[in-house]
């Protein structure tokens, strides 16, 4: 029989043809399966997701056929296309905070979905809204289905926009990126929700992501995209196996794997000058007026010897990046003691801070909002030499810029060219380029390659490890990926809810970690391996008991 | 909410002191002496200073500060220098008229500019929304007393519609009042209804950028819902700042409309009272602006308030 979606000839460009977002793909999505399109960010995977539904940006020109149970959604009439968006296919989108809208209760938005296709009766709406969330494991959904979306934790707010997807049972469930914007352990839980969406309803599954782990967890087969074109499509477990497109070999090889990064020289390294020491460290943000304040980080302690990578791991509002920005003055410490260069940062003013500032680097997390769009390269990276008035001719200024460029790998013809003109791993390269600049004894580099592609990710993470050995500067080094931290670090701290949880050598903490939180925190990451990662699976399955049942 | 407002309404206390005292003391330090223009040029020094002590002017400024705001605190804004009628009194029959215009005008404004600029948001870049930017634009650089000329000349003396000027108690007569105050409505709502265009159509342009649009449009949800239903409400922040602005400043700067259409207004109150040095007047009329101003602000916050839960919660109930 044929699956309930089949696109042919997909082709959607831009600006009357000037810009092929996606050309010709073709593929069959069949009746209870999980496929995955999987590929980065401008391979237009989320394009061709969304033409499923008809929700294209504008000023695109689609060519194709989609038939979506057995219609043709690109030219049914816009009455029959409402009909289908919801009932034949529901999207799960990537951000479930901008996925709900922020003035109604989540009652309401469910319901919406619901009176769209003929469901008036109020108290029935609510009641199947109540289900619903119950269905996705929201607890007490009697009571949260009054609740606004900035009321619920990102976990829960994914869970809702799922619940939507699932209000009429659709044929076909499209889930864009539906783990991106999510910690790690929440991730598991929405995995094994869509899972169960294809075991008990017997839905199929189109879902979009660029994380191979979350592949190898959920999909039967998997489509790999590649400028705007299917390079690659086989069963989940052949393609791990033996992929055979050039691109999709590349990809994965560029996948950072925890527990598999070559063994570090550390454990053994000699500890002498401390670089930063923070000593029951507190950090609290004053709450507003009439609420309590906020304590962000409770007793942390950790020291950072020169030369060395100290990894801070550890999931949202965890403390991680509080501990990076107090470093370097952007938050307040507001107890304990946090010494840089043996400096107290609480003690630090004028020519002492400034000096303390002149010796560390900041890397930001998004290169795309960290530069002033109106300077060139040239002039973000010489801004802290300038600041700090470390060169005393233009000429000077000029040598160091440019052997700065080539540090990073990147051409010096870029000095001139604007922020936006770069793409992210280049603007990235700029953002490690600046705070390279003034030959830090001390970088902090605060989740510096989350938003990057998995490929562009391996190569800044290559620059940072080759420039750390060469230039041997001593790094806080924060991140939620495990894996990224386990390549980079040679010792591990495991931060949650402001406290540290462990701290030791990157192999002792990722090999045998002591404490229970880290040892979710590492099973909770799944394995680019469709087979390890079912093994892994069953495992934790037998040890859980069985969940609810959906409807 | 309710202690967010009494909160609200407590912040006004200190910011009306400091008015206050603002208000006294600039109309001091205005040149000119009330008692020597009360009795004219002609009058002898002797009877200027025998006033100047009746009025309490030789008194130190903390006295005559301190007399002035216990009688506010009481209701008691003072006695006009020239009518001998209470300031209260006078505000009181002149903001009846000013507050029927400024209500007319701004809901003529809102009926004109919320489905405008909502329709222009959404068929951006067409002819309509180009003829609403031309439109728009337009009202916002025509000075309203022109608009008010033609107005008057077109509805007036040619077709005699509509009465050229004046002002008659709408409570009295409703239907005589009304066509009394159709001229200067159309003439100062047609310039806030440019304002409100615009920013109804920025907000709501911003708003259909959104992903919960999309999110619910992936739903099956009606365009017309979609834009109507969920997205006006969003887009209402920045439209209900700009319409508290618009109504504060239709209370209060409607003075060339009313002089124009010959409202006995507020604003032609305010006028008078700085022409002729009324300081009780010109003091008790800055001062009930100025309440009227911060009020509409403590609304508009309230608003928010039911607008976006985000606000009302903010700090209570996250998770």
């Amino acid at each position: 029989m044929t699956g309930p979606l089949t696109i042919e000839n997909l082709s959607v460009s831009f600006a009357g043809g000037a810009i092929e977002a996606v050309r010709g793909v073709s593929f069959e999505l069949r009746k209870g399966e999980i496929l995955a399109l999987v590929g980065e960010s401008g391979s237009g995977k989320s394009l061709t997701a969304r033409s499923i539904i008809k929700l294209f940006p504008e000023g695109a020109t689609v060519d194709g056929r989609i038939v979506l149970t057995g219609e043709d959604v690109l030219s049914v009439p816009q009455a029959d296309l409402e009909r289908l968006r919801g009932k034949s296919a529901a999207m799960v989108f990537q951000e479930p905070s901008i996925a709900l809208n922020p003035v109604f209760t989540i009652g309401w938005q469910i319901a919406e979905g619901l009176r769209a296709h003929g469901m008036h009766d109020r108290g029935a709406c609510r009641a199947r809204a109540i289900e619903l969330l119950r269905d996705v494991g929201i607890p007490d959904p009697e009571t949260r289905v009054d609740y606004y979306p900035h009321q619920l934790s990102g976990g829960q707010k994914q869970r809702v926009v799922i619940a939507m997807a699932l209000a009429l049972r659709p044929a076909v469930i499209i889930a864009d990126e539906p783990t991106t914007a999510l910690d790690v352990t929440v991730q598991a839980g929405i995995l094994d929700l869509l899972r169960r969406c294809r075991d008990e309803l017997g839905s199929s599954i189109l879902i979009i992501t660029h994380n191979l782990g979350v592949v190898a967890d959920l999909a039967d087969r998997v489509a790999v995209m590649y400028q705007g074109r299917i390079v690659e499509e086989a069963a989940s477990d052949v393609l791990f196996a033996s992929p055979k497109a050039d691109y999709t070999r590349r990809l994965l090889a560029a996948v950072p794997r925890l527990g598999q990064s070559v063994a570090k020289d550390n454990g053994c390294r000699e500890r002498g000058r401390l670089v930063l020491e923070a000593d029951n460290l507190e950090i609290t943000y004053p709450g507003r007026w009439g609420h309590t304040a906020v304590p962000a980080v409770k007793g942390v302690s950790f020291d950072i010897a020169a030369g060395e990578v100290l990894g801070l791991v550890g999931e949202s509002g965890s403390g991680k990046s509080t501990i990076g920005r107090a470093v370097v003055g952007l938050s307040p410490v507001t107890g304990g003691a946090m010494r840089l260069f043996g400096e107290d940062l609480r003690r630090a003013r004028g020519k002492n801070l400034r000096e303390l500032r002149r010796r560390t680097g900041f890397v930001f997390q998004d290169p795309a909002s960290s530069f002033n769009r109106f300077m060139t390269v040239f002039d973000c990276i010489a801004e802290p030499l300038r600041v700090h008035r470390a060169f005393p001719s233009a000429d000077a200024l000029r040598r160091r810029v440019v052997e700065l460029l080539d540090q990073v790998h990147l051409p010096r013809e870029m000095a001139t060219r604007y922020p936006g003109e770069l793409s992210g791993g280049q603007r990235q390269r700029v953002g490690l380029a600046r705070a390279l600049a003034l030959n830090p004894a001390f970088i902090v580099a605060d989740e510096p390659t989350s938003a990057l592609d998995v490929s562009i990710q391996a190569k800044v993470l290559e620059i940072f490890t080759t420039l750390q050995k060469e230039l041997g500067f001593a790094a806080l080094f924060i991140s939620h990926d495990l894996a990224v931290v386990e390549e980079i670090s040679h010792r591990v701290g495991v931060l949650r809810h402001g406290e540290l949880q462990e701290l030791g050598s990157t192999r002792e903490v990722m090999t045998a970690p002591r404490h229970d939180y880290t040892r979710l925190l590492i099973n909770s990451v799944p394995v680019p391996d469709p087979v390890i990662q079912a093994e892994k699976r069953r495992s934790a399955i037998t040890s859980q008991s069985a969940d609810s049942g959906l409807v | 909410m309710l202690s967010y407002t009494l909160q609200r309404l407590g912040a006004l206390v200190p910011v009306l002191l400091v008015v206050s005292l603002v208000i006294f003391s600039l109309a001091l330090l205005a040149p000119g002496d009330p008692a020597r223009i009360i009795l004219g040029p002609e009058a002898l020094e002797v009877d200027v200073v025998k006033l100047q002590d009746i009025m309490g002017l030789n008194d130190p400024f903390w006295i005559r500060y301190l007399r002035w705001i216990s009688g506010v605190v009481q209701g008691d804004l003072g006695v006009s220098y020239f009518s001998n009628r209470s300031v209260a009194a006078a505000i009181q029959s002149h903001f009846i008229p000013t507050a029927q215009l400024a209500v007319l005008a701004i809901s003529y404004a809102l009926a004109i500019s919320i489905p405008l600029g909502t329709l222009a948001a959404r068929w951006r870049d067409s002819f309509f929304d180009h003829a609403i930017a031309g439109f728009t634009l337009i009202g916002l650089t025509f000075p309203s007393f022109v608009l008010s000329l033609i107005l008057v000349i077109a509805l007036s003396v040619w077709l005699h519609w509509l009465p050229v000027a004046g002002y008659r108690d709408p409570f009295g007569s409703p239907l005589v009042g009304l066509r009394y105050l159709i001229l200067p409505t159309l003439s100062l709502g047609t310039i806030y209804a440019s304002v409100l265009t615009r920013t109804v159509r920025a907000s709501v342009l911003d708003v259909l950028k959104s992903e919960y649009l999309d999110a619910a449009r992936s739903r099956g949800v009606k365009e017309n819902r979609l834009l109507f239903a969920h997205a006006l409400r969003n887009a209402g922040l920045p439209i209900i700042t700009m319409i508290g602005l618009s109504f504060a400043s239709l209370l209060a700067g409607a003075v060339v409309t009313e002089s124009i259409f010959n409202i006995p207004g507020i604003g032609s109150l305010l006028v008078t009272a700085i022409e002729r040095r009324d300081y009780p007047m010109l003091q008790g009329v800055v001062l009930f602006l100025t309440c009227i101003y911060l009020g509409l602000n403590v609304i508009v916050d309230l608003v928010y308030g039911l607008i976006d839960p985000r606000v009302r919660l903010s700090g209570k109930g996250v998770q």
